[in-house]
């Protein structure tokens, strides 16, 4: 219908107007049979680029055209798998020569193990942050998410799971997302209500908020909902092992009350809009879990369709994640609604939601900017750069040195402990204490000094070192040119321009080494701390 | 004293609550915005410090003790009251002010330090309070707010220093928010190990590096033109500091092997130590803001034992720290600042521990302009409640900016472009610099 409003603007002859929308749907028909693409998702991602075209044209912005294969391919390998894609991958995807193989890339990644790892490091991160270091509790957690998402859970499922958890705590992985808080009410709801509902409540805890209508009651009200949570010990003897061992269960009490401050009176278990529950105190979590996924809830698909949303183009129609009910409007509400909507109509289904995003033009416009948009921070007139999270960058840098290559042949055994070793040296910087990501990778100098200096670049990067990648790379590419394109592929995902080409001609008669293979070394090195290969494109 | 110009809170919210963009607010509000503007610039020129007297402080050192340590252990003690507990109460070099039999040290330094026993705040959480702390606001969702080493660091900026400006020893720091990524903690994980690869590799020499840097540039230059944006700005500005940082011969303020033995040895010989020493070579090098953290207070069993062994790493690094400042004479241009997130419960619990306190505790000032030798408030016999002089972390917050010759009520704008102030609602402790 919105097609034909659109086609039928100018009204001159009906009839025409309609033909021609004939002629087109058989036409756009034949062609999602000829790529396989599924009709619902086209319908979608197609409806999603003309909203926002609609939106840059009323604001006068020419949109960057779409991307080139290489850049395409690394933005979504960062997207959906958190790090850079394997040279093979690179050429691989060059060269195939199908018409829909974006389409294919983003079904093959989406649910593929690099997806799920990425995945539910992901959720790990926003639902308990990173500085918590219980591995028990994380470990838990993690196997409950990797298994949701491995079987592509409904995310209204996946969240009333976590809020109405209950039951042996090492069964039901989900449990450990309220244990994180030390089943403190004011801090499950100040988190429960950011996460999964966009509403920043926690300003509430302290004073009425400011501008929408969310009064301390609201808050604590919200807070009596996980007031009545224990945990409780049992003992068990293991028939294997004839050894008695502990099992821990996460249990609804009858009792359990909140106070707000400079209270004398418990305040009662409220939903946002006021209503109260009618089940009994121990049922009161399912309630709550109940009401947050209800159809009618506001926030609920606006929160994650906003978050998912943010994640692949860089910044969220609400920012920040949590702003929703904040001073200023979704930069595009009929697109967020629609979203919204069409994400409740098929099912909570977040792979099918990622799918939509990711096949639209909106996604796939390149990062370069013209005279037109380059200020535009808020249209998606082109893909917004994002910084690399300091895992990304981690695990991209893995990747492109070769890293594990290189570590095996000296020690097997220290391979993961080097690993965890080095993210915590990518990890200096704490966030406010709320569970957000630590923002990018490029903002501190020590992390810049390990680049520069540290042996992890600079031993992959030595014609030396023997395992290492670019010892590997001079040693199996004989020609000047094979070399240049194994570096860049491997470090940018990318061929070199001329230009490129002809700039490292340059260099090497410039630089009066004795010994090519230092000039090479330097290429590594120089693209390696690029901003290109910094940041995702 | 001439009248400050303040701006109130209302006239910046109104253009928000009425529901205009900030793109609307610039169209239609530039002359109001110039006025504002204006006002922020008289409002700056009318910054007179305190009666009168220069901004004294040019740099700025935090002791953090991580956890929360106990005021009746340490700098507000109770002798024979019931939630004593069994440590004593020591004289020290100023009259009537007792601190704990473990700071001997230190007591000897009392007449360098100011004693604030009447903290408040309402977060007994450690990742809210440690933000507040850090911060002067407490956390919400929607603004990242600059530690206040990045907003040292900010206002203080100089461009040509080759060190970073705000330098965390011990723990992980928070970020600089919405300030410039520049200005973003360099965090030192271990004071005792010298710095990771802040010399070249062993095959590199400056003259090769000079040429990779150069190539850098070069193969980047067309990326950097198509993409000109705030990330690639930060990554340009953290690379020149970077550089500037491993060519710069003040870096050897990081290498304590250059320190005699002895001295480190005077501050303990362990990680707050050291750190206390790497503290005072930054301060001497030209850094603006240093935080040291000590880990472990957190002691909800066992209050008095762990308490023991925390103290006996504190006294020698903090005293010998202040003693050196002063002997050195750089006391009166840095102000040091020992603090917790919170402070321990008065009552001792059943695991004859304590919990977590906000609602009246104390932290410790000296240098930097402070007046020393006094005690600013009290707490109850019982140490339940403050009953003198209550003192809020955005005082706190704004007396470090007064002393640093900070402006507290000038604003940045927060990623989401509403204003925020250095300090939010804080009034400097005037009896500090009295």
């Amino acid at each position: 219908m919105k097609t034909m409003k659109i086609l039928c603007q100018t009204r001159n002859n009906l009839l025409n107007g309609l033909l021609v929308l004939i002629g087109i749907s058989i036409l756009l028909l034949l062609w999602s049979f000829s790529t396989g693409v599924e009709g619902r998702i086209w319908s979608g991602t197609k409806y999603i680029d003309q909203l926002i075209d609609a939106r840059l044209k009323e604001e006068g912005i020419k949109p960057s055209k779409q991307s080139s294969d290489a850049e395409f391919l690394r933005r979504v390998h960062l997207d959906l798998t958190g790090k850079i894609p394997t040279v093979e991958a690179v050429v691989s995807f060059l060269e195939d020569g199908s018409r829909n193989k974006r389409e294919k890339k983003i079904d093959e990644l989406i649910g593929s193990e690099l997806y799920l790892d990425y995945w539910t490091r992901l959720w790990t991160n926003w639902l308990i942050g990173r500085d918590d270091n219980d591995m028990e509790r994380r470990l838990g957690l993690e196997r409950w998410i990797r298994a949701s998402l491995a079987r592509n859970m409904p995310y209204n499922q996946f969240v009333t799971a976590l809020i109405a958890a209950e039951g042996n705590i090492e069964e039901n992985g989900a449990a450990n997302y309220l244990l994180r808080y030390e089943l403190s009410p004011v801090d499950l709801a100040s988190h429960t209500s950011r996460l999964f509902l966009g509403l920043p409540m926690q300003c509430a805890q302290c004073h009425d908020h400011k501008t929408e209508a969310w009064y301390q009651e609201d808050f604590y009200g919200l807070a009596a909902f996980f007031a009545n949570i224990r945990v409780e010990e049992a003992f068990k003897m293991d028939k294997d092992s004839g050894e008695r061992v502990t099992e821990r269960y996460l249990k609804n009490v009858p009792k359990g009350s909140v106070y707000m401050p400079e209270t004398d009176e418990p305040t009662p278990p409220s939903f946002l809009d006021g209503t109260r529950p009618t089940t009994p105190t121990v049922k009161q979590r399912q309630a709550l879990s109940k009401w947050m996924t209800a159809k009618d809830n506001p926030y609920f698909c606006h929160a994650i369709v906003n978050r998912i949303w943010a994640h692949f183009m860089g910044r969220g129609f609400v920012e920040p994640l949590d702003g929703f009910g904040e001073e200023y409007p979704p930069s595009n509400p009929a697109l967020l609604d629609w979203l919204a909507k069409d994400f409740m109509i098929h099912g909570y289904d977040l792979r099918y939601l990622m799918r939509t995003l990711l096949n639209t033009k909106t996604y796939q416009r390149t990062s370069e900017t013209n005279k037109s948009n380059q200020n535009d921070d808020l249209y998606y007139s082109h893909a917004y750069v994002k910084p690399l999270t300091a895992e990304q960058f981690f695990y991209s840098m893995l990747e492109s040195t070769g890293f594990e290559r290189l570590q095996k042949r000296r020690d097997r055994g220290q391979l993961e402990e080097m690993k965890r070793r080095y993210l915590e040296r990518f990890l200096f910087l704490i966030d406010n204490g709320e569970m957000e990501e630590v923002e990018a990778f490029n903002g501190t100098v020590p992390q810049a000094l390990m680049m520069i200096n540290g042996p992890l670049v600079n031993d992959s990067g030595s014609h030396k070192e023997r395992g290492g990648l670019l010892h590997y790379i001079l040693k199996t590419k004989r020609t000047k040119r094979a070399r240049l394109d194994q570096i860049y592929l491997t470090t940018l995902s990318r061929y070199p321009r001329t230009s490129e080409r002809t700039y490292f001609d340059r260099y090497l008669r410039s630089s009066l080494y004795r010994n090519d293979a230092l000039a090479y070394e330097d290429l590594y090195w120089a693209l390696l701390n690029s901003a290109e290969f910094a940041l995702n494109h | 004293m001439k009248a400050q110009i303040r701006i109130p809170d209302s006239e910046i919210f109104d253009f928000r609550q009425q529901g205009v963009s900030r793109r609307d607010f610039l169209k239609v509000g530039v002359s109001s915005f110039l006025g504002l503007i204006a006002m922020q610039h008289l409002q700056s020129l009318a910054l007179t410090p305190l009666e009168g007297i220069a901004a004294r402080a040019k740099h700025c050192i935090v002791l953090f003790m991580n956890g929360g340590a106990s005021q009746l252990d340490t700098f507000d003690p109770k002798p024979d009251t019931l939630n004593a507990g069994p440590f004593a109460a020591i004289p020290t070099s100023v009259e009537d002010v007792q601190f704990s039999e473990h700071l001997p040290q230190l007591a000897e330094q009392a007449h360098h330090l100011s004693i604030i026993r009447s903290m408040v705040s309402r977060e007994g959480n450690h990742e809210r309070a440690r933000y507040l702390l850090h911060t002067g606001y407490a956390p919400t969702g929607s603004v990242r707010h600059p530690t206040f080493g990045s907003i040292a660091s900010h206002y203080l900026n100089d461009e040509d220093f080759e060190l970073p400006n705000c330098v965390n020893i011990n723990t992980p720091a928070f970020t600089s928010g919405f300030l410039s990524a520049e200005h973003d903690p360099f965090v030192v994980n271990n004071p005792m190990k010298p710095i990771e690869d802040l010399k070249y590799p062993p095959q590199m020499d400056a003259r090769r590096f000079e040429q990779r840097l150069r190539m850098l540039a070069d193969l980047e230059k067309d990326f950097l033109k198509k993409h000109a944006n705030r990330s690639t700005e930060s990554h340009q500005a953290i690379y020149k500091k970077a550089d500037k940082l491993i060519n710069s011969p003040h870096a050897k303020a990081f290498d304590l092997s250059q320190e005699p033995l002895a001295v480190r040895e005077a501050y303990g010989m362990n990680a707050f130590g050291d750190g206390c020493v790497m503290a005072r070579r930054l301060v001497e090098a030209g850094v603006k803001f240093v935080e040291v953290s000590l880990d472990g207070w957190d002691t909800h069993d066992n209050n008095f034992e762990q308490h023991k062994n925390l103290l006996e790493t504190l006294d020698p690094a903090f005293s010998m720290l202040v003693k050196d400042l002063a002997d050195r004479d750089l006391l009166e241009e840095t102000i040091v600042l020992w603090l917790g997130e919170f402070g321990r419960t008065p009552k001792i619990n059943d695991n004859d521990g304590r919990d977590h306190f906000p609602n009246g505790w104390s932290v410790v000032l000296g240098g930097g302009g402070i007046h020393g030798g006094q005690v600013i408030g009290a707490t109850s016999e019982d140490g339940l409640e403050v009953v003198d002089r209550p003192v809020s972390v955005p005082d706190l917050f704004a007396s470090l900016c007064y002393s640093l010759g900070i402006d507290d009520t000038d604003q940045n704008y927060s990623r989401g472009g509403r204003p925020i102030r250095v300090v939010n609602d804080g009034s400097v402790i005037k009896e500090l610099f009295a």
